[in-house]
């Protein structure tokens, strides 16, 4: 018995009721196929990844195909899907990256194929045993982007959503590929300096 | 003199690429051997996988919903009642007939491969040979270059990205040392000169891009696809034709 799930706007808190997070709901289609969880996620991010992919000049007719798609793959998908790696939204986000790579460029994203015998496997270092609770996890990842400069945070939103290498983004603004890169990399710095945020990342 | 291995790694050129592979900005050559990097190297993955982080954080937060098509539920709903699970791709590559000098070669950097039956070094060079790798329609250029012990590019900037992976051997730069899974980048805002190491020599694969070129407002990606790298005699010099 899965409890309705809804959407995270903390609108339920104060009846007690303990809400699945993304995260639950992917794990629940993983294990038993839940399709209230699957109705619940397509509800919350087919419109984003449609959002996200139009942004990057996708014709919005293509974008809802490309959107449907992305939510059917990750149907197809959950069972593989980790928590200990990754938050629900992040894995969400790379199978619509790959959706849309396909789609403007015509080749596959090219993934690092963990199962290479070559692949080099992480230290052996404790995985945060001590997990944050989920509130300061989302809150410490919801502030990233509104936490940063003005001018780094344009930055991070241009390269993410316009599908464009650093050096067309310098050609376009005028600004120089110098300041550009060290902007992105103080902000990468930042957010990875982040004390709640340094136990979500490595 | 023992040489360190340095941490230039956490570069602004380095991150910034590392980003864009994260973000699907780069092209496949590009995407290939940062891919290749990524298999052989935890710290690079971390940075990576940081910025998946904030590209997911980016989706759920910062972009404003477009609502679906009226059908659209709908038809996936129906579509998973199905319950189609397809099987992983089996990366089952069958490189053979590779030199031996370029190591094992991770599974990004052997799909391109499988297709050569037979593999020959070309001179471009006194000391340095190279193998183009054919990627069919890329505007970025890869090819795996072996160099002999000691040899050195001279000093020289790029009109646009140049991506270096050590294979084999060791590549000394900026007095730092860098082996193999180690990947070196330099744009146009960095003037280089690298060196393959003393004892071994190197064996690379080189990504190299032409320049962004703007033409017009807001116009983008007009790059010119005539760059070519010639080494003669230990030299090198970058020719363009425009």
């Amino acid at each position: 018995m899965v409890p309705k799930p809804t959407p995270r706007d903390g609108s339920d808190i104060a009846s007690g009721e303990a809400l699945p997070s993304f995260e639950d709901m992917l794990i629940a289609i993983g294990k038993e196929r839940n399709k209230e969880s699957f109705a619940a996620l397509f509800d919350y991010f087919a419109p984003r990844v449609k959002s996200f992919l139009m942004k990057a000049g996708i014709s919005e007719a293509q974008a809802d195909e490309l959107a449907q798609e992305t939510m059917l793959a990750v149907w197809q998908r959950a069972e593989s899907y980790d928590p200990a790696k990754a938050r629900a939204s992040t894995w969400i986000y790379t199978v619509a990256r790959n959706k849309r790579v396909d789609a403007l460029r015509k080749v596959k994203y090219v993934e690092v194929d963990q199962d290479d015998p070559l692949y080099v496997v992480e230290d052996d270092r404790a995985l945060a045993d001590e997990t944050l609770a989920k509130s300061e996890e989302e809150e410490a990842l919801d502030n990233l982007i509104n936490s940063l400069p003005e001018e780094q945070a344009f930055l991070i939103r241009k390269s993410f959503y316009e599908d464009k290498p650093h050096a067309a983004i310098a050609a376009e603004t005028g600004i120089a590929l110098g300041t550009i890169k060290s902007r992105i990399r103080l902000a990468l710095e930042k957010l990875r300096g982040d004390e709640k945020v340094k136990k979500l990342w490595p | 003199m023992a040489l360190d291995h340095k941490e230039e790694q956490y570069g602004d050129t380095y991150q910034s690429l590392l980003m864009a592979y994260a973000f699907g900005v780069l092209d496949r050559a590009q995407s290939l051997v940062v891919a290749a990097h990524l298999t052989l190297s935890p710290k690079a993955r971390a940075l990576t996988q940081a910025c998946e982080h904030l590209a997911g954080a980016l989706l759920e937060k910062d972009c404003p919903p477009a609502p679906m098509s009226l059908s659209a539920k709908d038809r996936i709903m129906a579509a998973i009642t199905a319950d189609i699970c397809p099987n992983k791709a089996c990366s089952d590559y069958n490189c053979q007939n590779l030199p031996e000098e370029l190591g094992n070669l991770p599974h990004p950097l052997q799909e391109p491969m499988q297709g050569c039956t037979s593999f020959t070094w070309n001179s471009v060079g006194k000391g340095f040979a190279a193998y183009d790798i054919a990627l069919g329609d890329c505007a970025s250029k890869a090819r795996f270059m072996k160099v002999n012990p000691g040899l050195k590019t001279p000093e020289h900037c790029h009109g646009g990205l140049e991506i270096t992976l050590v294979l084999n051997g060791a590549v000394i730069e900026n007095g730092a040392l860098y082996r193999r899974g180690d990947l070196l980048v330099a744009d146009e805002t960095i003037t280089h000169s690298s060196q393959a190491c003393p004892q071994a020599g190197c064996v690379c694969m080189v990504v190299t891009s032409a320049p962004i070129k703007l033409t017009g407002i807001k116009s983008l990606l007009n790059p010119f696809l005539n760059f070519k790298i010639f080494y003669d005699c230990g030299a090198s010099c970058v020719i363009r034709s425009e």
